[in-house]
This record gives structure tokens, sequence and C-alpha cells, in this order.
């Protein structure tokens, strides 16, 4: 009877309340730092969410913004080459210039084989300078395949402005 | 009847009582009586507080905390694809692949302390096998963690001495990488996942069922969907994915309780004779077709299995784009597989991208339609699984796309290797796939080799 009676008194002496507080406190220092780890993993795991678009439709149809500046000094640098040595360098900015546009055509992500084909897909997109484009273009292509063309350096220089029209046109620029 | 009654739910809570946890059920609902006599309600509630807020948040912090580490060890994970050149004509029966991927099974990697699980986030590597048709030429890809290039290797070169392995630039990486820039290149694309329709211990009607002695009773399952892709035009693009990670030991168990129910027998008592000379027999009362799937799921269950994922997209030009080419030349050319008694494929309806109004929830069709084709376009452009977390599944979902639809099953070797496998000889393939032309032969052994260490590295 004696060790029933002790074991009684062991258990209601014990500090019950005492207890439950202290582990009630760790509970709540415990939740708030779950609180804190679980919004530091969401704002990380956020990272690996794929971005997808409402309306792609619509997004595909908007002119692109491509505007770089590495596209931009590359122009100015073909300009300033072109004033070198004319005629012959003005021949090479053409030809230059019309690589750049092939560039960007590309990187827009206007499909073809070669340019010719990549602006027979421009025809549908309400560009006004594309007949422009396509006449510097054939010039470009006489000059870097039939042997003897030449140009008048004024023509040449009217060729470089239909190609910075365009570039302008499109928002590389 | 009332006192039918009666004694039936006696019998329950005899039962009820039987059990060992009823008592610690019991304890707690008295302990917790107790407390709300002593105490008011109130008082309770502002004490309990915080041991609910931690019980609701240890779960979800786990769970979130997991994903972020996960994503992050899928991504750094150095994938690399290998090409298999198909020589002109392979002897060997599925039975060889099937070896090939018991070699993968065993490359399997799995988180084996708390370290590896919540710090570095490891997750079971997957391989991807692929089947791609571009504009009618068809290619077989492997995809493969780096590491594991050269023991992928001699898995098929020992069973397919003449296939040649060749490592490749990744083809996806000419592909539009998300839907607009797709739009722009004035393409459209149809894409869905399959699943299997039953519990995923039935087995597949597999290889050893389309082989016979005969030779004009012989099938390749490969051939159905050889030809199909072949009549993919130019400039259109299909595409078959099957994301393979290995499951462990584990699956068997998970449906041994199935499997027991089944061998179950199910008496019947048979009465003959006279009333004096009556003998009872008991008989099980099983048909040859019940037997039979016995047996298979009972043979599915003694292989390794995969957790497989089957996806397949086709996108073409608009122009010539027609979609019920796949969604009825590729889900019928997975449909062989299917028998009704076992197993089959279906498509995860939820998943493919074609939403009409009148299924489920019926709202703005076209808008989820449009993030679908970008959810599993991008699945299949990084050779995605869905993440394990239920956090992730939210994390990365979107309000009109919830990403808990995709899943995956499991599925044991020989289903896969029926599915995957270079074509045998059976199959017309010369029209269909560039094969090698040149037979592989090695050096004659103790060839002397001169040169430094690095030199004869390369020859190895």
């Amino acid at each position: 009877m004696d060790i029933l009676q002790s074991a009684i008194d062991v258990v209601r002496d014990f500090p019950w309340f005492r207890t439950f507080n202290a582990v009630r406190w760790v509970f709540i220092f415990l939740d708030f730092a779950l609180v804190v780890i679980f919004v530091y993993a969401f704002a990380k795991g956020l990272k690996y969410r794929p971005k997808f678009y409402f309306r792609p439709d619509e997004l595909a149809k908007k002119k692109q913004i491509i505007k770089d500046r590495k596209w931009q000094v590359h122009w100015s640098h073909i300009l300033e080459k072109s004033r070198r040595t004319p005629p012959q360098s003005l021949f090479m900015a053409i030809i230059e210039a019309d690589g750049l546009v092939d560039t960007v055509l590309k990187k827009i992500g206007i499909p073809g084989e070669h340019m010719a084909d990549r602006l027979e897909r421009l025809a549908n997109r309400n560009l006004n300078t594309i007949d422009r484009l396509w006449r510097a273009h054939r010039v470009r292509n006489d000059l870097a395949h039939t042997p003897g063309f030449t140009l008048d350096p004024r023509d040449a220089e009217q060729i470089l402005v239909d190609y910075e029209e365009f570039l302008k046109e499109i928002g590389a620029i | 009847m009332l006192k039918n009654l009666f004694g039936h739910i006696l019998d329950i809570i005899e039962e009820l009582f039987k059990q060992e946890e009823i008592w610690v059920f019991l304890f707690l609902v008295f302990l917790g009586g107790a407390l709300v006599i002593i105490l008011p309600v109130r008082y309770i509630i502002w004490l309990l507080t915080p041991f609910v807020v931690f019980a609701v948040l240890w779960p979800l912090t786990r769970s979130t905390w997991l994903f972020w580490r996960q994503a992050m060890f899928k991504k750094n994970i150095d994938f690399v694809l290998l090409e298999l050149k198909i020589p002109r004509q392979i002897k060997k029966t599925p039975e060889a692949m099937e070896q090939v991927l018991a070699a993968m099974a065993s490359l399997r990697n799995a988180p084996g302390d708390i370290r590896e699980k919540y710090i570095d986030g490891e997750v079971t590597r997957w391989f991807s096998l692929e089947i791609v048709s571009f504009g009618g030429e068809i290619h077989f890809y492997v995809m493969v963690y780096k590491k594991l290039v050269n023991l992928l290797e001699s898995a098929f070169f020992s069973y397919y001495p003449d296939i040649e392995v060749v490592e490749v630039e990744d083809y996806v990486k000419q592909m539009p990488q998300d839907l607009v820039e797709l739009y722009r290149r004035d393409w459209d694309i149809w894409a869905t996942e399959m699943i299997l329709t039953r519990e995923d211990a039935y087995p597949i009607k597999t290889y050893p069922h389309f082989e016979a002695e005969l030779e004009e009773r012989q099938n390749d399952p490969m051939s159905t969907f050889l030809e199909v892709l072949s009549k993919v035009k130019p400039g259109e693009f299909v595409g078959i994915q099957i994301l393979i990670a290995p499951a462990g030991s584990e699956w068997r168990k998970k449906w041994e309780g199935l499997l027991e129910n089944m061998k179950e027998p199910k008496m019947k008592e048979i009465t003959s004779g006279a009333d004096q000379m009556q003998s009872f027999a008991k008989m099980i009362a099983r048909s040859p077709v019940e037997t039979d799937v016995l047996e298979e799921v009972e043979k599915n269950l003694s292989k390794p299995a995969f957790d497989t994922l089957i996806r397949f997209i086709y996108t073409a030009p608009n122009n010539i784009f027609y979609e019920s080419f796949a969604r009825r030349g590729l889900v019928g050319a997975f449909n062989q597989y299917s028998t009704l008694h076992m197993n089959g494929f279906r498509q995860n309806i939820k998943m493919s991208t074609r939403t009409l109004i009148w299924y489920w929830p019926h709202l703005f069709p076209k808008w989820r339609n449009e993030y679908k084709k970008q959810r599993i376009l991008y699945n299949y452009l990084n050779r995605e699984v869905p993440p394990e977390t239920w956090m992730g599944r939210l994390i990365t979902s979107h309000p009109l796309n919830w990403n808990f639809i995709s899943k995956r099953f499991q599925m044991n070797i020989e289903g896969l290797a029926t599915i995957f496998h270079p074509p045998s000889s059976i199959v017309l393939t010369e029209p269909h796939i560039r094969h090698l032309e040149s037979r592989r032969m090695g050096p004659p052994a103790g060839l002397p080799i001169f040169g430094e260490e690095d030199d004869v590295e390369k020859y190895k």
C-alpha cells in the first residue's frame, strides 16, 4: 500500500502545470521558427516555378520588342566603317548590314533556310519597309555574287538607309 | 429482425474492443473529457493553439523545404542524350532490352540519410527513353545521367553487340522553347500523357504474347509505332518520351494485399449422392481466365519496376497541322498492349491539350488549353517528372492550371521492354530509319598499345 501511496504522491506533486507551460513555450518558439523557414523555402521554391503566359496566342501576334544595345553598337560600327574608304567600304558595309538584319530576324524566331525565305514569311506582318528591304537584299546579292557589279556611292548610301529604317521599324535599334 | 440487428451491433463492438488501438483512443477521449470538465473551453483553446499550429505547419514546411532542395537537385543533374544507331538487322527479341533495363534498374540511387534527403534533396535520377520522328525520319534516344553513360553503354553492348551508342547534341534545343515562340513560328502543338487503366499490379500485354514459334505468327509491337511515326510529313515532329526511374524493391510489397485477395480461393460446395450416402466436396471455383490473371499478376510482381511516365507531343506548321493523326494514331498504337481483363493504356485526359466546354469544370476551356499546352511543352523539353511533394505541386501550379494531374505509374521491366526496344528483324525498318551500314569489330585481345596512360584511355 505504501508503494502505491508514494506513487500517487509523486504523480500529484509533480509540477504538471509548469512542465506543460514550458513545453507550450517551446512549441510557440518552434512555430515561429517554422513560419520563418516556411516563408524562406517558399520564396526559394518559387524560382523553380515554370513561367507560363496568359493567352500566348495574343502575345505571339504582338510586335516583339527586342531592343538591344548590342545591335545598336554593331550598327553604328558598320556605319563608321562604311565612311572610311568609299566606295569599297560602302559595299562591304552593305553586306555586313545584311548579315546583321539576318541575325536579328533569326533572333526573333522567323523560320526559314535562308534570308529570302525569312523575308517571305514577314509578308503578312504589315511592315512598311519590307519592300525596301527586299530591294536592298537583291542589291546585296548582286554585290556578293555578280563579278564586276558596281554601284553608285549615293545609291549605296541609300541602301544602307533602307536597312536602318527596317531595323528601326521592328524596333531592333 | 430487430434482435438480429442488435446482435450485429454487439458483434461489431466486441470486435472493436479486441483491437488494441481502441484503448489508446478511449484514454485520449476520457482525458479530453476530464479536461473539458475541469477547465473552460476558451482556456483549453488558448492552451492548445501552439500544438495545433505546429501540427499544421510542420508538414507544410517539410514539404516546401523538400520541394526547394529537390528542385535544386533535379536542376543540377547533368544529363546526356545518347542516340541508338540501329544496324540493318537485329536478331534479338525484346528480351535483350529487358536485360538492359534490368541493368538500368540496378543503377538506382536514393537518399540514404537525413543529410542526403533534406540538404542535398536527392531524388532517384531518371532515364528517358525516346522515340522521335523528325518529318518521318525515326530516331531512338536514351537520356541518362552523365556519370552512368559508360555503364549504360556497356549494358547495351553486351546485349546488342551491333548497336552503336553515340552521344549527340540534344535535339530539344532546336525546338521552340516556349509556346509563344512556337506560335511565332506559326506552329501548333498537341500533346498528352498516358496512364494505366487499372492498378499497376496488372501487367499490360507483353512481348511473350506477341511471339510464337511459327514465323507467320511472330509480331513485334514496335512495328506499329514505326509505321505511324513514318507517316509524319516533312515539317512535322512527333516525340514519344518514356521517363523511367528505378522504383526499388518495395513495389512488390505495395501490391501484396491485392495478390492475397486474388489467391483466396472462392469455395463452392458440391453435393452428390442420395441422402444417406451424401458426400461433400469443396472445389475451388476459379475460371481459367481468373487463374491466368493470377499467374500474370504474380509474374508481373516478380520483376523489378520503374516509376514510369509516358508523354508524347506532336507539333506541326499550322497549314499541315492535323491533331487527329496524333490523337488517334499514337493513342491507337498504345492500344495494342491492352487487354480488358488485365491492363492497358489510356490518356490522362486532363493533361491532354484538348479541352472542351463539356468537360468538368466547364470554365474558360480556351484559356486553360493554352496553359495545358505550355505545361506539357515545358515538361517535354525539360523532361520533367512531377514533384514528389504536395507543396511542390502547389508551388508549380497556376491559377488556371493546377499541377496535380500528371502522375507516374509503376511498370516492370518486361512491360517497358515491350514498349521500347530496338525493332527486331521481324519489323520492316529499312524505309524509316537511317541504318548503320557496317558492323563493329573489336581489336584482338592482347594487342600491344604504346603510349601514355591518357592515350591508352581513349581506346578503352
